[in-house]
This record gives structure tokens, C-alpha cells and sequence, in this order.
């Protein structure tokens, strides 16, 4: 009986070969196992946290927190003015996108932090990919806390912040949805991931430089989390941060005049990072057609500084001369001027989230609101960023001790400093808010001094995750 | 038995009866099916040349009292082939078997991995044998529409080699993939299918409508595309049977991929015997069944100029309209009478078949070619098939069936040429004054000013002409077996199949405007799929139980590959390369892969053929299931009750065959979640974004592991009976479809990173009755007429969508305008804007709100800046598939002339003529060509008309706030029921005569047991509708039967004329 044998043994062959057969990996894509086992496609998974981070960050995100407080000026018809003039609503595609936005970021960051540790690669490799993707998700719950979290920054630390995700998606199971945790756990979580960021990071001195200052290095986490501090409100946090973001001063420098920092340039890769600059997105390094979404001030037509808050600059600042304020594009409206920040006709410039100077002014506004005094460590750290906006020969009188009646006299003139020197980077919403001032007219009920939440996560959570008061 | 040893036997009868002294003795045996060895009731049992007859009694047994001890047993029964047995020393086998004939009640149906007498079957097949009077039409699909209750089938165009929508018992599941049943040709699952799959994408100027101003809300683009049909490969000539496997019974055991139904074609196969020659040829002539009317040259311009001094009166702006509005009159071009023809093709079908005892052959080979009724636009097919079977010993035999195919489809621009037919300017002459083809010639004053448009090379007559356009499929679907009969009642069976489909497709636009030096594309799919089966099949009666079935195990594996390039810039127009031009790029190259592993098992038990049970399951592992559900178990359970059989009956002499059944099972779908549903995808970015210098990867596609099949449970019950000698035929059924886990596209909290996926969050039932009915009306010597006809009726309800917020989500699932998905509504539902005609006093449009309020302002507008969604506004109004559709066919023989009509019909189905739609779209930039009912727009007040003012409130020239740069106009979107009809019909399908040569005439020219028929057949003859378009049987969006239901000026099915012969030797 030859011919069974042979046929038992194709039936053998057939059926024992199963269950290989059944695990085919695609040919186009990497699956997840794949990404996090290899350090070449983990890094690239890192990248891709930091990419959607700036995809999140650009555009009217960016624009927004000046254009509410006045320091620049929009058309009234644009769709995004909802923004900041207290009509947003619940289901804004707006709100929505920018939440998808950040999560989507966390997510690939909660990949990295919670698969990397089981890779084989090199184990310093491994840690500082985990320690980039903590500043990542801390970045990106910062931002998310800063604009969702009830309270985040008035102060009321025991309002709903923002749902905590630090699991990596896997597969979706509604039991497993998560509320939103209160304003202080999630201040706790992005200050444990900074510390232990900052803890394992070094100021990688090998680095290009648009890696040493394109992604998260020691100083940078330290950098984030003296402004974490501020807006959290805990003051001594705030100095003890900031003086440790102080300590590498010779790979983080202030640049002699603000003008150095943001030259104006038509160059469309490869801009150079200034040495101030502690984490900015190095937009021109990126290979990508999408520029960041704020060619709108180069054109002036769609965005524009307002002449108002131009006007409230000392004469000979820097900041509002001919250096900084460009004249942007030259067939667009002749009485509107373009900052230098943001005045590459391809919008390649480089997005600044965290400047050395913004940390002197934490540290100053730190101090004094800690020792509750006119501290002369602050007031010498406002004179370097107050001096060196001014020519030389046109410099105005230092301040000292003497130049404030009271602490709040200092206080208000570090903030009125920091609108100045800050302006059009993102800064100033927050700033109003977090001191307790309403940005503009439309937003003088408290209650919408954030977005409301999502109403799609409303629904998707059957009412897990609350809505903001007021909305 | 060979030829030698039956001489041999005659000659031993012979000379032993003159030897043996003649006494008188008792033979006795038994009569048995040969199928399943059930006894044969009444059998008659002669010995041949004698008057000594008897009959078999209940068991089957018989006796007979002979003198002689050689002699012939002729043994007939109705049902049964007639056989003779030659009895030698009055030596008469235990059982003598009958083989049951074809065409009788009892015909054995075949189905998954195995065959049943129809009798003992107690699940719902539908059999469809082609032997129609005139010609097979040229595909399967084709062959099928309207045949057997419960399968529709809806052409997609009228262009030839388009891919038609198969649909049984309904809509399956919500997912492209999936609503398509399962082919299995000769027990290969072959690539049926498959919008996506089976699209061919090719370059061209943007078909895709241009700069139009009033931009049309919601309105449909025309895509450069062609679906092809998979099924134009195989030559409907080869098909023995086609068998639809519809209840859980036949379908179960093909698990995964059973819901949808199941269609198994068995290819003919050589008969022992002399060899046989068929030969069949016929010519065929197609024409258009009707074209749409349009203005002339001379209407168009004078609308357009009226159209420009109501926009400069009403609508001024600086500079616009421009001074000089007229448009140029004098060339009255019809453009579709210039691409129009009657296109003449072909059909040869030869075939040879024959065999021995021990080898048995089919070979056949054709040429078909089909002309579309645009000129220059044809499809070809190559084929050839070579079956074998061969025994090698008593218990062991082998075969191969094979077959290769090769179609030239050339008509895919015959249905852009159609529509660009259409809607070109008519005051245009075909060539510009250097007598090129005038591509974007216009004459109007718009464009010359605004410089604009058209931005697209449009001139039918050129596009038929000039480029080249054509999709070359080469496919073999073959499969080798080897049998081995262990003993009487087990066999062990071993398949090997393939199905190899390669594509080549190519698409060139030579030098023009819009494709300066040229722009081509190229694209190659590879689809590679291989079968192993192992069966074993039993078949066993003890006394009154009988078992058969199958036990066995499957392993299917397929590799899809498909690569595209395109190129533009090219030296010369009569250059094809691609690698000829001087700006190339890859657009895709990716190869897929599946695989299948399955364990099934049928058995059928009966108790005296009266009570019938049967068990069936499958278990199917497939790669493309999530890793925690790899395997998914399918079974099914049925009974039948034979009641024709039981004693109350058997006075019924008017009832020949009486059977209830029921059954109950579960089948899945393998598509909808891709290739690698369950696992998390990573993607390179395809725009190359880095960060800071390193590359990119990022999270594309969110893992599911958890996802479960969608899983169909089907409820049956059937009646089968034959009456009155079974000259009627009835069966009747009933059933219930419920798909649970249905894939849909559900909404993630975007707190967890992703904000979609793909989640079993649906339910939908499909319920139905279906009825058949085949009656022997007359049967005379020279008269007969038989007719048959079927009716299916299914209502489709989506039970369960859990969508957290369901108006949204069901929005977002909206596709083609005015389909999407709401729970308590059909799949295929419209959900539209409820136009409610002209208002006499202003002119403008009256949309019907929810609550049947009236506005004149359209609800987009309306809620514009507000909380209120305008979608809340739009109704149900009806469904793109039939509430009844169905055939009827009829055949009459009179002496040696055969005369056929074949009817088909649907009733209740809603298609959106979006043909006419187009074809009212008037724009002041493309200035496309109308319907001559735009003439009869609303002048002034009192008109009573249902054209709005040209410029009304709904295309928005009198936006309150008014602030739009572009105006947008809402009385043409595909989500109003202004274009919404009835497309209910009632078609002549086919008509034939034929004459058949007498025998006589044959044996005059000593042909033994030849035909020679000559034929004249009609397709499409009439049809009644109350639908305004041309024809109500098409769908713009191929086999997707979830996009049914869209006429945008589609290419209606043809009108054809065919004659031929058919000669068999």
C-alpha cells in the first residue's frame, strides 16, 4: 500500500504546517513588535512622537494665546477666532483635533515608555528613548492640562485636569475608559516624568544641533518643568527647576540682542538654532512639504501684529524695530509689519517652544513670588533680558532695588517683560490666565478660560469624561 | 465494460444455449441506486427480447422465472438510465444499480465537497444547467440574472467586460469586501468580486469634473476607473451546472466565507462513449438601447446666453458677467451620434468529448468578441479548457481539469467617451481650425474671459480615438485530482487547485493640452491562489438507515501582488514604453498574502428515505483573523421530512414528491478587516517627513485583537414538491439571515490615540421568501411548452448600530451622497433631502423638512452657523434594491422549431438618476451640455414646472449674508430626492427562434445522432419602467452592492441581435 503512505503523508505535511502559515507578516507596514524591537525603528517611533507633538503645537494652536490677548490681530472671519472669543462649542472640530492631536502623541510615547524596556537592544539606547518619549508625553499633557484642565491654572488643582493615559493602546474596551484626573495628578505625572527624564538625559554635547536642540536633552526637561512649576503655582519648585535649567551655560547662551536669535531669513532648510533656544522645532531640518502653518504673519492678510501692543514698547527696543519687526511680504498691506520670529515666506522657520529667556523670567517671577520680596536675584535676571533688547548708547537705567515700591511692581514688570520678549511664541493666554486676568472681553466668565472637552468623548465614554463648567 | 468483452459475452450466450437443456428456474436480485444504494420502488425488469417481465417491490427485490440460463436483463425505471446486464450460468449479481438521469426530479445537485440526490437534500440549492435555445450570453453573471430565485444580480454598465453585483438573499455585512458570494469553480475558490481589488485605475485629463460654478453640493465625480468583471474569464459554453448555495445547510461547510452564499460551477466533463463534436457560432450585433436627448448647438447657446444676461440682471458683480454673454451658434455637433455604432461580434465555441471505460476527455476552445455600441471599444476572450479523467485500476482514478483564458477588454474608455458624450458643448465643431481634435475648444464668452476653463481635455470622438486604454487578463483555473475507493462505501479524494490571474493593464493619453507629451499608466496585478483538499467521502445503508457525507480538511493560500507606474513626457505618441518616457514614478508595489486552514465535515443520515437529517461544520483558521479568535467554528443542522413517502400520501397519485425541510447554521465573512485585521500597523511616512533629521514611523492603524467575525446565522425552511408526474415543480421558502458583529467603522475616545476603528458594533437581518415554480404545461409529439418562473422578495433591516452618537456616525459612514446607515433601516436605504418640487409663485425649490415644514431656503443654508444639523432634515426614502424581483422563462417546441422568451423583473427598487442630474447642471464656467427639460425652466410667476428659476435661492445667488466667493447649488446634490425614482421594471430579456434540421435530413447525410440548429435570438428587446433614465439596471458603482442604486450616466446595457448554428457530431 505504497500509494496510502504517500497520500497519509501528504495529509501529514498539510496539516502540521498550520499554524506558521496562519502568522503572515504584512509587506508594507511594520507591526508593533517589529518597531519597538529594533533601535533604528524605535528612534523613528520617537521622532514620529515629537512630529505629531508639532503637528498638535502649529498652526492657530500656536497663533491663538497671542491673538486672544491682543498682541496680534486676525480677520473676524476666520474659523478659528472661536478660539479665543468664547464661542467655542463642544463639538468644535477644533477642540477635537487638538485633543486627537496630543493623545495620539502620548500614545506612541506610552509605546516606547512601556514596550522599549523588553527590547534586546543596547541598554543605554533603551533608556534614553524612554527618557525622550517621558518629556514627550509630559510636553504633550502640559499643553493638554494648560488648555482642557478646569482650574489648571487658576490655581484650583483638585479640578478635573485631563484623562491620564499611560497605557499604550492594545485594543479598545470601553470598561477600561478612564475619567479625568484632577489638575494635581496631572501636574504630579508630567513633573515624576521630567525628574525621571532629566535624571537618566545628559546635554548630549555629540548631538547635531538640530537634535541637541530639536529633542529633549537634560537641561530641556529640567527647562519644561520650572514652567510647569510657574503655572502650577509651586513657586519653590519653579526656582529650585529653573536654577538646575540654568546650570549648562555654555551649550545654552543668551544671545547679546533678541534680533540674533530670530534672524530673518528666506532659506528654506537647514536655518541655524540659536544657542538660546532650549526645545524649538527644527522645521527647517524636517523633511516635509508642510511648513508650520504661520506663513499667515509673513503675508499680514490673515495675521498680523497688532499695532496697539507695538506701540507699547520703549522706543529703541529691539524687539519692535526694523531688526525684528520685518516688512514681511512686501505686496501685502504696507502698514502692517511681520515678526522676524516668523517671517520666512515658506513658514520654515523654526517654532520656538522653550528660550532661555522665558527661564530667566520663571526664575525672577519664581523668586519673587516665593520670598514674597523684591529679590535682586530677580531684578538681575530681568535686567539681562531688559538690557540686551536695547542698542548700545541707547540702553535705558538698569533697574534695582529702588526702581519698585512694591513686590507687585516687580512682579508686573517681569510679566509685562516676559509679553515683550514672548510675544507672538505661544505665551501670553496663559500667562493672563494664570495671574488671574481675563485675556480679553469675551472671556471674562473664568469658566471659559479653557476649551470644553470633546463632546464625541462625552459620548464615547457614556459620561465618564465630564464637561468643563460653563460649557 | 469494454467493447470486446460484451462480444465475447454474446457469443458465450449463444453457444451455451443451444448446449443447456432448458429447465426453469427462479432468479432473483435486487435493484439499487447507485448514488447512496437505496432500493429502487417499481423498477421494471425484462428479460431483453422476451415478454418475461416483472417489477420490484418495496425493497427493490425482484424475481423471475427463466428457462434460459444466459440472457440480457434490462432493467428501467423512471429517474433512471436504462441498463442492461448480461446474466451468464444465470449467475445475477446481489444488486444491480441504476444511475439516476439528469433531468429528472431525482437529479443529483452537487454542493460543497460532495453530491446529493436532489430528494434526499434538505438544504436550499438553486441549479441552473445552460441549455438555453440560442446563445449563452457571454458571461456567467449574465447567465444568472434573473434565473434562480433569490440571486440578483445587476450589471454595472452596459460597457463590456464590467464587473456585475451578485447579491443572494441580501446584504451581508456592511464592508465593501464581503457582499460577493464565493465562486468555486471544480472545487477551486477562485477571486470573484472585489471592487477595490479588481479596479484598474488609468490616467486621463481629470474626467473628474473641473471648475464648475455653481459648484454642485454633493455631487458625484466621475473616477478613471474600471472595475473589471472576474467572471469574464471563464466561457459559459464549459458550465455543466451552476449550483447556489443559499441556507446554512449548503453554506456552513464553506464557513468564512459562506455568508454571502456560495456558487458552485461544475465544467463539463467527456462521457463514455464515441467521440462528440459541438460546434456553435453566432454573430451578434449590439446597439444602444436608447441614448439620453440633448440640446442641440443652437438650444445650447441661446440657453447659456439667457442663462448669462439672468446672471448680469440678477447677479452683477465688477466685470461679471461679461459684456458679450452670447454664445456662438452654427455647429449643432451631436457627439454622441459620432461615437455611437453598431458594433458586430463574435461568438465560436468548439468542444470534443469521448472516452472508454477507463479514460474519459473534454477538450474545448472559443473565441468570443464583444462590441460595445462605442466605436472602437471591444473586449475579446481567448479560452481553452482540457478535462481528463482517467481509472487506473477498479478502486484508483485520476484527473485534471484545466483551463486557460485569455481576454483583451479595449472598452475602458467606452464609458468616459459616454458620459464626456454628454455633457460636451454641442456648438463646438469635433476639429479645431488646424484640424486637431478641438479638445477644449470652447465657445462661449465666459471662458474666453475667464481664461479658466475647461481645464480638461474633453472631445469624445478624440478619446475613442486616440491613446490607448485596455486591460489584458491571462488566467488559468485548473485543478488535479487523484480518487481511491478504500472500499465499497469510502472514498478518499485529494484536490489540487489553482486559480492564476494576472492582469496587465495600460492606459496611454497621447500629446495634448492636458497631457502635454503624454501621460500613461501602467499597472500589473499577480494573483496567485492555491488549494489543497483531502476528503473522505462515505456513502453506507444498513437496512433502512443510510449515511453519507464527508470528512476532510482544506488548506487554501493566496499572493496578490500589484504593481503600478505611471509616466508622462514622452518623445512620440506611437512609443508605448513606459521606460521610454522621461518622467516616471511607482505608485504602488505591494504584495498581500492570506492563508486559509479548515477542517470540515457533512453527514446526512436518512431513515427510509422519509426522514433526513443532516449535520454539518466547518472550522476555519484564517490569517486574516485576529490572533485571540484564529479559529472559528461554523455549523449547521438541518432535517427534512419527505412526506410523499408516508403512507396518507401514497393515495395522493397527483403528488409524485412532497418534502418540508428545515435548517439552521451559521457561516462568516473574511473581508472587511483587511489583510492583517487584529494587528497594529506602523507606516513610513509616504510624504518622507522626518524629524530633526531622522526618519519617521508612526502608529497607522490601531491594534485589534479582540475583534470577532462577523458572524451570519441562517434560518430556512423549504417545501419542494413535483405534482402531477412532476410536470409542476414548486418550491417555496422562507428565511432569516441575522449578521451579528458586523464591521463597522466605530468612533475611539480620542484619549486613548486613535479616534476610529474598526468595531463590531452592528446587527442586521435579512429576511425573505422566495418561490419557484416549473411546470411541463404541454407536452405532445410535436408540441411542448415548459416555463419557469421565480419570484424572491427580502426586506434588509439594520437591527443594532451602536454608535455612541449616531447621526454623526452614520454621516460619517456616508458614501455617494445619500446612503448611510441608520439602525431600523435597509443597508441600502436613501436618506435624503425631501424636495418638494417648484414653488409656482418665486421660482424656487420647496424643501420638506422633518416636520413637514416648507422652506424655500435650503436647509444647509438654513442652519448654517447654527446647533441644528441639516442632515436631522432628511428622510427614508426608499431603498436601492427590489422589495420582489425575479424571471420568468418560457420554451415552446413545435415539430422542429423552438421558439424562448425569457422575462425579468424587479419591483420597488429607488435608483438616483444622476444622469439627469448632470445633465441639469447648468454652470457658468464648464458650460456643460442639457437635458432639453432645462428649457422649461420657471419665467415668471404662475409657471407651473418642476425646473427652478435659473437663479433660485438654493443655488445660493441669494445667500442671506451673502459673503461666498463661489456659489454652491443645492437643487443637484445626490442627497435630495428631486432625482429619486422608481426604478421598477419589467424586461424582455431575450427572445429565440431556432430550427432544428430534422434526423432525417441528418441521416441523409448519414450523420448518426447529430443536431444542427440555426438560431436568431434578441436581448434587451423591450422594457417597461416608469424610471426617466435609460435603464434602470445599472449601478456607477460597479459590484459594490452597497453603492447601489446610482445612475450617473452610466452606459445602459445594450440592445443586441444575434444569429448562429449550433452543430453537434
Amino acid at each position: 500500500m505504497k500509494l496510502y503512505t504517500k497520500l497519509f503523508c501528504i495529509i501529514l505535511v498539510v496539516s502540521t504546517s498550520c499554524k506558521k502559515q496562519l502568522e503572515l507578516p504584512p509587506e508594507n507596514i511594520l507591526i508593533e513588535s517589529q518597531v519597538v524591537g529594533n533601535p533604528i525603528s524605535a528612534e523613528a517611533l520617537l521622532a514620529s512622537s515629537y512630529f505629531k507633538t508639532y503637528v498638535a503645537i502649529r498652526n492657530y494652536y500656536y497663533m491663538s494665546a497671542d491673538l486672544a490677548t491682543g498682541n496680534s490681530m486676525a480677520l473676524a472671519t476666520n474659523g478659528f477666532v472661536s478660539l479665543w472669543n468664547g464661542t467655542l462649542i463642544p463639538t468644535s472640530n477644533l477642540i477635537q483635533t487638538l485633543w486627537n492631536n496630543h493623545y495620539s502623541a502620548i500614545n506612541e510615547a506610552n509605546v516606547i515608555i512601556n514596550l522599549i524596556p523588553y527590547a534586546t537592544f543596547s541598554q543605554s539606547v533603551k533608556t534614553r528613548l524612554i527618557a525622550e518619549a517621558k518629556f514627550v508625553r509630559a510636553l504633550n499633557y502640559f499643553i493638554l492640562l494648560r488648555d482642557f484642565g478646569s482650574g489648571a491654572l487658576t490655581g484650583n488643582l483638585s479640578g478635573p485636569g485631563v484623562p491620564l493615559q499611560l497605557l499604550h493602546y492594545s485594543n479598545y474596551d470601553p470598561s477600561k475608559n478612564i475619567a479625568r484626573s484632577t489638575s494635581l495628578e496631572v501636574y504630579t505625572q508630567i513633573l515624576k516624568d521630567l525628574n525621571e527624564a532629566a535624571e537618566v538625559l545628559t546635554d548630549l554635547t555629540t548631538a547635531t544641533p538640530q537634535v541637541f536642540r530639536g529633542r529633549a536633552q537634560k537641561t530641556t526637561c529640567l527647562a519644561l518643568a520650572s514652567r510647569v512649576a510657574l503655572y502650577m503655582r509651586d513657586y519653590s519648585k519653579a526656582v529650585s527647576y529653573s536654577a538646575q535649567a540654568l546650570t549648562n551655560n555654555t551649550q545654552y547662551v543668551l544671545a547679546s540682542s533678541p534680533a540674533l536669535v530670530f534672524p530673518s531669513t528666506t532659506a528654506t532648510s537647514n536655518i541655524p538654532l540659536n544657542a538660546e533656544l532650549i526645545f524649538a522645532i527644527p522645521v527647517s531640518y524636517n523633511s516635509d512639504i508642510a511648513d508650520n502653518n504661520l506663513t499667515g504673519y509673513f503675508l499680514k492678510t490673515a495675521i498680523w501684529p497688532n499695532p496697539a501692543f507695538l506701540a507699547t514698547y520703549s522706543p529703541n527696543d529691539i524687539r519692535n524695530s526694523s531688526l525684528m519687526m520685518v516688512v514681511g511680504n512686501p505686496t501685502g498691506p504696507a502698514t502692517r509689519v511681520t515678526p522676524s520670529k516668523f517671517a520666512n515666506p515658506l513658514g520654515r522657520d523654526h517654532l520656538p517652544i522653550i528660550r532661555l529667556s522665558e527661564i530667566y523670567l520663571n526664575r525672577a517671577e519664581a523668586l519673587v513670588r516665593s520670598t514674597n520680596s523684591i529679590n535682586t536675584e530677580a531684578i538681575s535676571l530681568l535686567n539681562s533680558i531688559r538690557q540686551r533688547s536695547f542698542p548700545v548708547g541707547r540702553k535705558p537705567t538698569p533697574f534695582n532695588l529702588a526702581s519698585f515700591a512694591s513686590v507687585n511692581d516687580l512682579i508686573n514688570a517681569i510679566l509685562r517683560e516676559r509679553q515683550w520678549e514672548l510675544a507672538f511664541e505661544s505665551h501670553d493666554m496663559f500667562d493672563k490666565i494664570r495671574t488671574g486676568i481675563a485675556p480679553n472681553s469675551f472671556l471674562t466668565n473664568p469658566n471659559k478660560w479653557v476649551y470644553p472637552i470633546p463632546r464625541r468623548e462625552i459620548d464615547l465614554t457614556n459620561g465618564l469624561i465630564t464637561q468643563n463648567p460653563g460649557y | 465494460m469494454s467493447k470486446l468483452k460484451k462480444w465475447y459475452i454474446l457469443f458465450w450466450m449463444i453457444l451455451t444455449s443451444f448446449t443447456l437443456n432448458a429447465q426453469v428456474k427462479t432468479i432473483s436480485g435486487v435493484i439499487k441506486e447507485e448514488q447512496d444504494g437505496s432500493p429502487i420502488v417499481g423498477a421494471t425488469i425484462r428479460i431483453k427480447g422476451t415478454n418475461t417481465v416483472t417489477t420490484s417491490n418495496e425493497k427493490g427485490a425482484f424475481s423471475l422465472q427463466t428457462s434460459s440460463n444466459n440472457f440480457i436483463l434490462v432493467i428501467s425505471s423512471v429517474g433512471f438510465e436504462d441498463k442492461e446486464v448480461a446474466i451468464i450460468q444465470a449467475q445475477v449479481p446481489k444488486f444491480i444499480q441504476l444511475r439516476p438521469t439528469t433531468n429528472s426530479i431525482g437529479d443529483i445537485v452537487v454542493i460543497g465537497y460532495g453530491k446529493v440526490d436532489r430528494r434526499k437534500l434538505t438544504g436550499s440549492v438553486g441549479t441552473l444547467k445552460p441549455d438555453l435555445v440560442g446563445s449563452n450570453p457571454i458571461s456567467m453573471d449574465k447567465l444568472l440574472q434573473g434565473r434562480i430565485a433569490g440571486v440578483f444580480v445587476q450589471p454595472s454598465s452596459g460597457a463590456p467586460g464590467a464587473a456585475s453585483s451578485i447579491t443572494i438573499r441580501g446584504v451581508t455585512t456592511l464592508s465593501d469586501a464581503g457582499n460577493s458570494p464565493l465562486i468555486v469553480i471544480d472545487g477551486v475558490p477562485m477571486y470573484g468580486q472585489d471592487r477595490i481589488n479588481n479596479s484598474t485605475n488609468f490616467s486621463a485629463s481629470g474626467s473628474a469634473a473641473s471648475f464648475t460654478q455653481p459648484i454642485t453640493a454633493n455631487n458625484y465625480r466621475p473616477n478613471n476607473q474600471f472595475e473589471r468583471n472576474p467572471l469574464a474569464n471563464i466561457n459559459p459554453d464549459d458550465i455543466e451546472s451552476m449550483e447556489v448555495l443559499k441556507d446554512a445547510y449548503a453554506t456552513s461547510i464553506y464557513g468564512s466565507r459562506g455568508a454571502a452564499g456560495v456558487i458552485l460551477i461544475t465544467t463539463k466533463k467527456g462521457m463514455q462513449g464515441k467521440a462528440r463534436v459541438n460546434v456553435n457560432f453566432s454573430t451578434v450585433a449590439q446597439n444602444a438601447f436608447r441614448l439620453p436627448e440633448l440640446m442641440t448647438g443652437d438650444e445650447y447657446a441661446q440657453f447659456y446666453s439667457d442663462y448669462f444676461d439672468t446672471l448680469n440682471t440678477r447677479r452683477p458683480t465688477a466685470g461679471w458677467p461679461p459684456a458679450n454673454r452670447a454664445f456662438k451658434k452654427g455647429y449643432n455637433t451631436n457627439w454622441l451620434d459620432l461615437i455611437n455604432r453598431t458594433g458586430i461580434g463574435y461568438n465560436l465555441s468548439t468542444s470534443i468529448s469521448g472516452g472508454t471505460d477507463k479514460t474519459r476527455y473534454f477538450v474545448s476552445g472559443g473565441y468570443d468578441k464583444e462590441a460595445s455600441y462605442i466605436a472602437n471599444n471591444d473586449f475579446e476572450r481567448f479560452q481553452g479548457r482540457i478535462s481528463v479523467e482517467s481509472n487506473l485500476s477498479n478502486n484508483f482514478k485520476i484527473g485534471v481539469s484545466a483551463a486557460i483564458s485569455a481576454t483583451l477588454n479595449n472598452s475602458l474608455n467606452a464609458q468616459r467617451a459616454y458620459y464626456d458624450a454628454v455633457i460636451k458643448a454641442p456648438n463646438i465643431p469635433v476639429f479645431d481650425a488646424l484640424g486637431s481634435y478641438a479638445w477644449r475648444a470652447v465657445f462661449s464668452p465666459a471662458n474666453i474671459i475667464n481664461g479658466t476653463a475647461p481645464l480638461r481635455d474633453l472631445n469624445p470622438v478624440g478619446t475613442i480615438n486616440t491613446g490607448k486604454n485596455y486591460v489584458n487578463d491571462l488566467r488559468s483555473i485548473s485543478n488535479v485530482f487523484a480518487e481511491l475507493k478504500l472500499t465499497s462505501w469510502l472514498t478518499y479524494r485529494l484536490d489540487f487547485g489553482v486559480d492564476w490571474y494576472n492582469t496587465k493593464a495600460y492606459s496611454r493619453e497621447i500629446n495634448k493640452q492636458g497631457t502635454l507629451r503624454g501621460s500613461a499608466t501602467e499597472s500589473n496585478i499577480n494573483n496567485f491562489k492555491t488549494v489543497i483538499n483531502n476528503l473522505l467521502n462515505f456513502n453506507k445503508r444498513f437496512g433502512d438507515h443510510s449515511i453519507s457525507g464527508v470528512v476532510g480538511q482544506s488548506f487554501e493560500r493566496s499572493k496578490e501582488s500589484a504593481t503600478t507606474i505611471t509616466a508622462t513626457n514622452f518623445m512620440d505618441d506611437r512609443v508605448l514604453s513606459i521606460i521610454s518616457a522621461s518622467n516616471r514614478s511607482i505608485t504602488n508595489a505591494l504584495t498581500q498574502e492570506w492563508t486559509l486552514v479548515s477542517f470540515l465535515a457533512r453527514m446526512d443520515y436518512g431513515y427510509k428515505d422519509k426522514y433526513l437529517v443532516g449535520i454539518t461544520n466547518r472550522i476555519d483558521g484564517s490569517s486574516r483573523f485576529s490572533t485571540n479568535n484564529r479559529y472559528v467554528n461554523f455549523p449547521s443542522v438541518s432535517a427534512g421530512w419527505v412526506l410523499s413517502k408516508e403512507k396518507f400520501l401514497q393515495n395522493a397519485r397527483w403528488i409524485n414528491e412532497l418534502k418540508l425541510r428545515g435548517s439552521w447554521g451559521l457561516t462568516g465573512t473574511d473581508g472587511g478587516a483587511g489583510y492583517y485585521g487584529s494587528l497594529g500597523q506602523y507606516s513610513f511616512s509616504t510624504t518622507g517627513s522626518t524629524y530633526a533629521g531622522s526618519t519617521i514611523i508612526s502608529a497607522t492603524r490601531p491594534a485589534n485583537s479582540d475583534l470577532k467575525w462577523q458572524q451570519t446565522t441562517n434560518i430556512d425552511f423549504g417545501l419542494d414538491a413535483g405534482l402531477f408526474q412532476n410536470r409542476v415543480r414548486i418550491t417555496a421558502e422562507y428565511y432569516k439571515r441575522t449578521t451579528k458583529n458586523l464591521l463597522v467603522n466605530g468612533g475611539l475616545p480620542g484619549f486613548v490615540g486613535f479616534s476610529s476603528q474598526q468595531q463590531n458594533i452592528g446587527e442586521m437581518v435579512n429576511r425573505g421568501v422566495e418561490l419557484t415554480i416549473t411546470t411541463r404545461n404541454i407536452e405532445k409529439k410535436d408540441f411542448s411548452w415548459t416555463s419557469s418562473f421565480n419570484i424572491a422578495r427580502n426586506e434588509n433591516i439594520i437591527t443594532k448600530l451602536n454608535f455612541a452618537n449616531k447621526l454623526d456616525a452614520s454621516l460619517a459612514s456616508e458614501r455617494s451622497g445619500g446612503r448611510f446607515w441608520l439602525e431600523g433601516a435597509s443597508a441600502t436605504a436613501f436618506n435624503l433631502m425631501y424636495w418638494g418640487g417648484v414653488d409656482a409663485a418665486t421660482g424656487n425649490p420647496r424643501w420638506i423638512g422633518s416636520g413637514d415644514t416648507v422652506s424655500l431656503i435650503p436647509f444647509e443654508i438654513l442652519y448654517s452657523g447654527t446647533s441644528r444639523d441639516f442632515n436631522s432634515q432628511r428622510r427614508n426614502m426608499g431603498d436601492a434594491l427590489p422589495t420582489f424581483f425575479g424571471g420568468f422563462d418560457n420554451r415552446f417546441r413545435y415539430k422542429n422549431f423552438e421558439f424562448s422568451f425569457f422575462l425579468t423583473f424587479a419591483v420597488g427598487n429607488k435608483i438616483f438618476n444622476g444622469a439627469k442630474a448632470s445633465m441639469y447642471a447648468y454652470s457658468s464656467v464648464d458650460a456643460p451640455n442639457l437635458s432639453k427639460d432645462v428649457l422649461n425652466y420657471w419665467r415668471k410667476p404662475g409657471d407651473i414646472t418642476d425646473i427652478p428659476a435659473l437663479i433660485n435661492q438654493s443655488n445660493t445667488a441669494f445667500t442671506p449674508g451673502g459673503s461666498r466667493s463661489q456659489f454652491q447649488d443645492f437643487t443637484l446634490g445626490r442627497n435630495s430626492s428631486r432625482f429619486l425614482e422608481d426604478g421598477s421594471f419589467l424586461r424582455l430579456r431575450n427572445l429565440t427562434i431556432a430550427y432544428n434540421f430534422g434526423e432525417n435530413l441528418l441521416r441523409r447525410a448519414r450523420i448518426q445522432g447529430g443536431s444542427i440548429k440555426v438560431f436568431a435570438e434578441a436581448n434587451n428587446l423591450f422594457l417597461i419602467t416608469k424610471y426617466t433614465g435609460i435603464d434602470p439596471e445599472i449601478s456607477a458603482f460597479g459590484s459594490s452592492v452597497l453603492q447601489s442604486g446610482y445612475d450617473e450616466i452610466t452606459m445602459p446595457n445594450p440592445r443586441t441581435f444575434r444569429v448562429g448554428f449550433k452543430i453537434g457530431l
